[in-house]
């Protein structure tokens, strides 16, 4: 019997059936281009996305890159490092002290040792070499993993944006047809509805209701400080931050070295400064730190540790138990301006 | 057989202590009042005793689904008996 | 392959056209065995679990051979007997690595659907014996135990009416509407199951633990037997939908259940293919046996007979002690049943029977008091029994506390809206047929509204298909997990 023959006798049957599988294939087939548009939006390693303002981890990691990238003025310090650079040393304020130019090149733990590394190459790669790099970390960064200081969202995203760009790096997908599906919808919805120009002037989470527009225009007047104000609550408790033995974690170190050698190659000279602690949190004695600063130094002669490897200030210098306020900041900035002046003479 | 079907109206209403019960075709379980799961396997017993008849389990089983009646309950019996 | 998703519903439509495309039966037949064999495939996780399945099949086919040979009752009561032992074994109620060589030992298996084979093996058994089993093979006795649309958590469709479809293969002249009408309730089935009650459970199971005792109970007393219904009924539609594509009728197993005006009734509404089974080849079997020998005691035993029963399909869905308490409530609730209705027509007579069972605020109230019995049970049924005790035990504690304050709380409004909501289904009931088995089942419509004229049907499902495409889309998307048929556990 052919074909025809059969489908004829069969059509009460087959019909209704090729309906439904007809109505499948096309929403299938309409659903093709959302896929591929999620798909090329991730393959184009953007970083912000177009269809909700960035939330403050983004606007961070974004306006960091941002300078690092787009512009290529010529510094004489560059400060470096996780929030607690970002927001406890001012580039104005160490102008004053030292006359020496500088910016403030920290962004958020998250992006971790590895991303301090792509940051500086980054920078390195547009702007002409600075004096000194002083590398401002909070004392869990050395123990803790990058993703311990903020969401995968963040890091992940980052990591594949601005990372070394190879394929292992990509954000890992649980279901990948699901999330590019989804993300092409998100695309698409982000298109139609003004893309990423819109959503840079809407509110930036956790910024006080600023936008992002609002923020990059601010941080480009401090040349990368962020200020936290306010002070901190009388209901803080102590940690122990630094205990006896002191391993610092072994991918932690890996980027550190990196960051040394990079600096080295490029003449730089690498103070790394712990930020400070609100006075009774974390240990005073810092032996615990010494042998491995030691070795560092050892190994690179362009790195310097600054020290008291720990400093304490009272807790009205700070807005929460980890970041300065502008009292702080510009207590610290001073400090830091002072060993930075003493390294460099010291060359 | 009418002599079958006199025999299992009285088996009927025997069973459902109700002398008023006229067997029709069209009769369900629905139309008589009691017959539920036990009534039914007391009818299937008192049939078998009294008509030297033998009900499968499938048989008893198929009485219950829908479209069956005294119709072909009686039909079945007729079956056996001759 | 998870039944309820995209996947499926696109693999059953070119399943369905590829089928009626071959003109043979025999064609078809193979056809049917190698979907079958390909649906199989994708829940078998391991070789060994393969080989406990053939073996199964294997045994209890090599079984069925020999009652063909030779049919006797007492080799009906040794197979039973084996079989049941394997089953026991396999579904790893029974621990018996101790006494098997290490080389038949059982590692991690999973058979799906066990105990559903093995009730279509004991009634093919006991039919069988009894001369009552259409001429069977083993390609039509296999692909009667793992046909895709039963294998899962059946219906459990008895041999002799697939053996009809199976020697048919579909081959009488198709109606376009019955088909749509097939179509539009596997959609049915798609939606009840993959939207509806995820969205329930969610309610059931997101609840905080700390909000308030009373609420939780309610949503959980309420939320989770309007869940399972969903669920079950859901997965019951589709592959009814699935089978009559393909020209096999499978029997109903829903009836609007929670409409039901007793424990009896609501046992011949829910999952009505496994009532039946257990009533035929347990109840009526045991029943007929003691009634032919002792008939002095045979109303008393009667009603252990029936707690006997409902009980077994209580401890069916699990050895555990929550199962047995379930199928304790049950049992107790079906023989207490049958006692009160025998007592109502000792007291009141037939006529005065009559009149009470068609009094309709009598009714009313059976609906309500049955719902809230099997609510009750089925607290037991979706958490242990300390579970469900406590909850009990918190939330009469505070319905107890707020009797005494004269403020209307919420949950006094939530009666009253409960109480709007019962005589919303009173007025439904009211406009559909009388019970007693009867009543059109969950479905097509059965007669009760004039059909669909073909082109709206057609309509009507283009307009299920996308809807089921655009929910289950959007559920995929919002990452919520696959739908979980809950009796494919059992």
């Amino acid at each position: 019997m052919c074909i025809q023959t059969k489908l004829v006798r069969s059509w009460p049957r087959i019909g209704p059936s090729l309906c439904v599988l007809l109505t499948l294939a096309a929403v299938s087939f309409l659903g093709m281009p959302v896929y591929f548009l999620g798909k090329q939006w991730e393959d184009e390693r953007h970083f912000l996305k177009n269809y909700r303002a960035p939330n403050d981890y983004e606007t961070q990691i974004a306006f960091t890159m941002n300078y690092a990238v787009n512009s290529s003025e010529k510094n004489d310090v560059v400060f470096h490092g996780d929030s607690t650079c970002l927001i406890n040393l001012r580039p104005k304020r160490f102008e004053e002290l030292t006359g020496m130019k500088a910016y403030n090149l920290g962004s958020v733990g998250v992006i971790g040792f590895d991303g301090f590394v792509w940051v500086l190459r980054s920078y390195l790669e547009h702007h002409p070499r600075p004096r000194a790099l002083v590398l401002c970390i909070h004392p869990r960064a050395l123990k803790e993993p990058a993703m311990g200081f903020g969401p995968r969202e963040a890091r992940e995203p980052f990591v594949w944006s601005y990372g070394p760009g190879t394929e292992d790096k990509r954000p890992p997908h649980e279901r990948p047809v699901r999330d590019y599906f989804r993300q092409g919808l998100w695309i698409a919805y982000g298109h139609l509805t003004g893309g990423a120009q819109r959503y840079a002037n809407e509110p930036v989470y956790n910024r006080q209701g600023k936008s992002y527009n609002t923020l990059a225009a601010e941080m480009i007047k401090e040349r990368g400080y962020w200020e936290q104000p306010g002070t901190l609550e009388d209901d803080w408790r102590p940690r122990k931050l630094i205990e006896e033995p002191f391993n610092m974690l072994p991918g932690n170190m890996e980027g550190l070295v990196e960051l040394a050698k990079l600096t080295q190659d490029n003449g730089i000279l690498l103070l790394i400064r712990i930020a400070p602690l609100v006075k009774g949190d974390g240990p005073t004695n810092s032996a615990a730190l010494r042998s491995w600063t030691a070795e560092l130094e050892g190994n690179f002669s362009n790195v310097i540790v600054s020290r008291p490897e720990i400093l304490h200030y009272d807790a009205d210098c700070f807005s929460d138990i980890d970041h300065c306020n502008r009292k702080g900041a510009d207590m610290f900035t001073a400090f830091v301006g002072a060993e930075v002046t003493k390294a460099i003479a010291g060359r | 057989m009418p002599d079958v079907r006199a025999r299992v109206q009285d088996i009927f209403r025997d069973v459902f202590d109700d002398p008023a019960i006229v067997l029709r075709d069209d009769m369900t379980a629905g139309d008589v009042d009691g017959w539920d799961s036990l009534a039914h396997i007391n009818l299937i017993i008192a049939v078998e005793r009294k008509l030297g008849v033998k009900f499968a389990t499938a048989e008893i089983s198929r009485m219950k689904e829908p479209g069956q009646n005294a119709g072909s309950f009686l039909r079945l019996i007729e079956a056996k008996v001759v | 392959m998870n039944i309820c998703s995209l996947a499926f519903l696109a693999c059953v439509s070119v399943v369905v056209i590829v089928y009626h495309l071959f003109a043979h039966a025999r064609e078809r037949q193979l056809f049917l065995t190698t979907v079958n064999y390909l649906f199989l495939s994708s829940l078998v996780p391991n070789v060994q679990s393969w080989l406990c399945l053939l073996f199964f099949i294997g045994v209890t086919y090599a079984m069925l051979s020999s009652m063909r040979a030779r049919p006797s009752y007492n080799s009906v009561l040794v197979f039973v007997g084996l079989i049941v032992v394997v089953f026991l074994y396999l579904k790893g109620y029974l621990d018996m690595n101790e006494i098997l060589p290490a080389d038949f030992q059982l590692g991690p298996v999973a058979v799906i659907g066990l105990s559903y084979m093995l009730f279509k093996f004991i009634h093919m058994l006991v039919d069988l014996s009894q001369g009552q089993l259409a001429a069977f093979s083993f390609l039509s006795y296999a692909n009667y135990q793992l046909s895709f649309f039963t294998l899962l958590a059946g219906p459990i469709q008895r041999f002799n009416d697939f053996q009809r479809s199976w020697e048919d293969m579909d081959a009488q002249p198709a109606d376009t509407r019955e088909t749509l009408q097939s179509w539009s309730r596997l959609l049915t089935g798609l939606l009840k199951m993959g939207v509806l009650a995820p969205l329930v459970e969610q309610l059931v199971v997101g609840q905080d633990a700390k909000s308030d005792v009373l609420q939780r109970f309610a949503i959980q007393f309420y939320g989770f037997p309007v869940y399972l219904y969903l669920n079950f009924s859901g997965y019951t539609d589709v592959v009814i939908g699935c089978g009559r594509l393909l020209g096999f009728q499978l029997p109903e197993n829903f009836n609007c259940p929670y409409l039901a005006r007793n424990a009896i009734d609501f046992w011949n509404r829910w999952h009505m293919t496994l009532t039946h089974w257990i009533r035929d080849y347990i109840f009526m079997t045991s029943y007929k046996r003691v009634a032919e020998t002792v008939p002095a005691w045979s109303k008393p035993l009667g009603y252990v007979l029936l707690f006997f029963s409902l009980f077994v399909a209580g401890v069916w869905h699990g050895v555990t002690v929550s199962f047995a308490v379930f199928g304790i409530i049950h049992g107790l609730g079906v023989a207490l049943n049958q006692a009160y209705t025998d007592a109502l027509k000792a007291w009141l007579g037939r006529a005065g029977l009559q009149r009470y069972q068609k009094n309709c605020c009598i009714h009313l109230l059976a609906v309500v008091v049955t719902f809230h019995f099997v609510c009750f049970s089925f607290l037991f049924f979706a958490l242990d029994v300390r579970g469900a005790w406590e909850l009990l035990e918190a939330a009469l504690g505070q319905l107890m506390a707020l009797a005494s304050t004269v403020e209307v709380h919420w949950f006094y409004r939530a009666s009253l809206i409960e109480a709007g909501l019962v005589l919303l289904l009173a007025v439904l009931r009211w406009r559909r047929p009388a019970s007693g088995g009867r009543k059109p089942p969950d479905g097509p419509s059965g007669g009760l509204r004039p059909p669909l004229a073909g082109r709206w049907l057609y309509a009507l499902v283009f307009a299920k298909t996308a809807l089921v495409v655009l929910l289950f889309t959007a559920m995929w998307l919002s990452q919520q997990k696959d739908p979980v048929l809950v009796y494919m556990r059992f």
